[in-house]
């Protein structure tokens, strides 16, 4: 197994993806928020990094402006990471070498859950200093504490764990459907249009079991949320808290297991042809 | 000698939406690959050669019957021989942004085996020095060589090559040939798949044919070519008919051949003077004479139809009648109509 994980390792980080879509994302947090300094400074306003940025003590909004983009990016190097192969047929001649599929499937997975979460931590640290230097820059620092840090971490922990399990997310939907593009596009259709849109507005309580919702609620550490009532109930559209961080890491443990399997199943009754 | 690969009544459907199933493989008896040989197998484009390679390897599942690999199941447990076999299935496949090298690196790191590994099969297939290149960038011929270079890897006991020769000029295709013969002199079981009959020819030991997804002929190279029948004289001649009546007078049998002014004398090369006499003595000249030795060719264009086959079979319904058998044993394609081959080792097996 030891050779198997070692030759998967080496074949994520040679691939050109795994290494320039977090480098382009980086450099997009840069210019973001050189943006945001250019704009805070020219209205000469007192920013502060607790209330501002980290969102509360919890830390709950640091990641906000990128929660969305790390999920697209592990599931991107997932489904890109069984694609290429199959796509070029590397993945036949893979499976001369090992052709237990189930072992290939788990130990890719493994490395895909691992390398995007990394990813994404470094990802998420790095924003979070780079809001850290705005605020000391451009307004205050104060009110960080010890206790703020280690919620931060534990965000950029849990970024991390939602990233790699949206890896195998990727990888699994991809091995079900066979194609790379097709799952790529799908899932940004399914992301953009039918689970913050359509169902989000529509079934509020389907909703909130969705695997992107529960991904940014774990992350942030913040409970999944819904609307309720509407324009003629007597209270008017409100939001609620649904369910905690913890289950909606639970939710999202779930869908990724149950794609993963789904693949698994597909991938031992597939002909690689 | 055992063979290393067995295959009993080996049947591969592949299903279609909405259009008729294929059958590219039916009911396959089938042996390949014995320790120190080369074993061609032969059959026109879409006979079966790659569905049945790829159903010896475990990348595709059988519909009925099966493939053993050194013994073992390869549906179920080919992981077992896996070390054991080097293989290219179709065309050379790699990653074209990564060096031929890493290419070669990762495959190595799959197998636990040492990096030194690949410097040797780099050698042997003569990449060296552009090695770093990129896959992309690689000819035909140098993608060809890098693939044989990681079927090569694991010091395989049975290697297996599909269209090895496709791609390479003459030069490389003449060092393929000392390639594969070297591999198999080491000891090892060399299976090459290939419609490129004459290359095939000067490597194999043993030969076998497929046709329609069915068996065909499988036997010793001389064995099989013996259905090419005997050597033959071609002459050119203005008055062919007139010269066919004159050489069966002289007890020659002659047939006309698809070209006008052409026919063919069954004849062994040593005897091609009967033939200027016979015509001589009856005032008629020829204006050429060549031979034309018994080959791979006409032997395999004699067994499969003289031309490409049928499109592949669709399936017939369960429990419905079997497909009907192929064209396996026609005339050959410039014999008179009711000349029948030899018989020989193999035919009527499929």
């Amino acid at each position: 197994m030891i050779p198997l994980l070692r030759a998967e390792t080496h074949r994520l980080w040679a691939r050109r993806i795994t290494r320039y879509f977090p480098l382009g994302l980086a450099g997009v947090f840069v210019i973001g928020i050189g943006i945001a300094w250019a704009v805070i400074a020219n209205n000469d306003s007192d920013v502060s990094f607790v209330t501002d940025m980290a969102g509360d003590d919890r830390a709950s909004g640091l990641l906000g402006p990128v929660s969305g983009v790390l999920p697209v990016m592990a599931f991107v190097i997932g489904a890109s990471y069984i694609g290429a192969d199959a796509k070029t047929g590397m993945l036949e001649q893979i499976l001369t070498w090992e052709p237990r599929r189930l072992r290939f499937l788990g130990a890719r997975t493994a490395i895909g859950i691992v390398s995007a979460g990394l990813l994404a931590m470094a990802l998420a640290a790095f924003f979070t200093a780079l809001l850290y230097g705005l605020a000391a820059i451009t307004g205050t620092v104060e009110g960080t504490t010890g206790e703020l840090w280690l919620n931060v971490v534990g965000v950029v922990l849990r970024t991390g764990l939602a990233a790699g399990l949206f890896c195998a997310f990727g990888l699994g939907v991809t091995l079900l459907l066979n194609n790379s593009i097709g799952a790529i596009v799908g899932f940004l259709i399914y992301w953009f249009i039918i689970e913050n849109g359509l169902v989000a507005l529509f079934l509020p309580r389907v909703a909130v079991w969705l695997p992107v919702t529960n991904a940014a609620s774990f992350g942030s550490g913040s409970p999944v949320q819904r609307i309720a009532g509407n324009a003629f109930s007597a209270e008017g559209p409100t939001v609620v808290d649904d369910h905690g961080y913890l289950l909606a890491g639970f939710v999202l443990l779930v869908w990724t297991v149950l794609a993963l399997v789904a693949a698994n199943v597909a991938f031992r009754r597939r002909d690689i042809a | 000698m055992t063979a290393i690969v067995e295959m009993q009544g080996l049947r591969k459907v592949y299903r279609r939406r909405r259009r008729d199933d294929v059958v590219a493989v039916e009911g396959l008896d089938l042996e390949l690959g014995r320790a120190g040989t080369v074993h061609g197998f032969l059959g026109p484009n879409g006979s079966g050669k790659t569905t049945t390679i790829r159903c010896a390897l475990g990348l595709i599942r059988p519909s009925a019957g099966g493939v053993r690999v050194f013994g073992v199941d390869s549906a179920t447990a080919f992981h077992q021989v896996a070390p054991r076999v080097g293989a290219i299935v179709e065309s050379p496949k790699m990653f074209p942004n990564f060096s031929g090298r890493r290419n070669l690196t990762l495959l190595a790191e799959l197998g636990g085996l040492d990096r030194r590994a690949v410097d040797r099969v780099l050698e042997v297939v003569g990449l060296v020095g552009r090695d770093e290149d990129n896959f992309g960038t690689y000819s035909l011929g140098m993608r060809q060589r890098l693939a044989i270079a990681g079927a090569l890897l694991k010091d395989p006991d049975l290697l297996i090559l599909d269209e090895p020769a496709n791609g390479l000029d003459p030069a490389g295709i003449a060092e393929m040939r000392v390639l594969i013969r070297g591999i198999a002199e080491q000891g090892k079981a060399v299976v090459v798949s290939s419609h490129q009959l004459a290359e095939i020819e000067q490597i194999c030991d043993d030969v076998t044919i497929i046709s329609g997804g069915r068996l065909i002929s499988t036997g010793a190279l001389a064995e099989i070519r013996s259905f090419a029948g005997q050597d033959r004289v071609v002459v050119t001649i203005d008055h062919r008919d007139r010269a066919i009546a004159a050489l069966a007078e002289a007890g020659l049998a002659a047939h006309p051949r698809p070209l006008e002014h052409e026919l063919s004398v069954d004849i062994e090369p040593t005897r091609s003077a009967d033939v200027t006499r016979a015509l001589a003595d009856r005032g008629l000249y020829l204006s050429g004479l060549r031979f034309e030795q018994a080959s791979l060719e006409r032997a395999f264009l004699n067994l499969t139809g003289g031309s490409m086959p049928p499109p592949p079979s669709t399936a017939a319904p369960v429990g419905g009648p079997p497909p009907p058998p192929p064209n396996w044993a026609p005339p050959p394609v410039d014999a008179p109509a009711d000349s029948t081959l030899p018989a020989g080792p193999g035919r009527g097996e499929a």
